[in-house]
């Protein structure tokens, strides 16, 4: 990675964030169910503080007006 | 050391681990939060906010839009993919519009960034899409 971004706030919450899912039970257990809810809720989180669709953003193929 | 002490360790051990534990919810709270104060969605916001009140700049992307849109109705035609060419060369002139894209690739490329680091991590594609543009 870039150097830049080491220390950038985004990406160190990010790293925290990845963390934290895999000490969650549903990595644990290999629960990909569970798992995939918990992806799924992490996602309307970032989506209702941001206001950003930030699942469309991430895509390679989203452009940026849908 | 009597079983009942190694058990004991045991169980403290794992309170320990428990109460270390961070609650993904939260720690997405805490990313949103990192995002919304970054230098990049700072920049997007003031950029976007000065798009909105050039109204030269919004003229000439209405304009583009509509061009663009007759250009795929009605076929091509020289006449109106040349008033396209000539309506991008004042886009790209056009200061608000390009310190707004560049703002909106800058805090996109971020967004990727942090998505590919969770993802990495977590072995499986982190940001979900439920279809939408940049705005929902």
């Amino acid at each position: 990675m870039d150097k830049d971004y080491l220390n950038h706030p985004a990406i160190i919450k990010a790293k925290e964030l990845a963390d934290a899912l895999i000490q969650s039970k549903a990595f644990r257990e290999k629960n990909m169910e569970k798992l995939q809810s918990l992806i799924i809720q992490c996602n309307q989180i970032i989506v209702e503080t941001t206001k950003i669709n930030y699942g469309a953003v991430c895509q390679p193929r989203s452009g940026c007006c849908g | 050391m009597p079983d009942k002490e190694i058990e004991e360790v045991r169980k403290e051990k794992i309170e320990e681990l428990l109460r270390k534990q961070k609650d993904p919810k939260m720690e997405a709270k805490k990313f949103a939060n990192a995002i919304i104060e970054c230098d990049e969605h700072k920049n997007f916001i003031k950029c976007n906010e000065e798009l909105q009140k050039n109204q030269t700049a919004q003229n000439l992307l209405r304009e583009f839009q509509q061009k663009q849109m007759e250009l795929q109705w009605y076929g091509f035609d020289p006449k109106t993919l040349e008033e396209l060419r000539d309506l991008q060369m004042k886009i790209n002139k056009n200061v608000t519009i390009q310190n707004f894209i560049n703002a909106q690739q800058e805090l996109i490329d971020i967004l990727r960034r942090t998505n590919n680091i969770i993802s990495g991590k977590i072995g499986t594609q982190f940001a979900f899409s439920q279809g939408g543009g940049f705005c929902g």
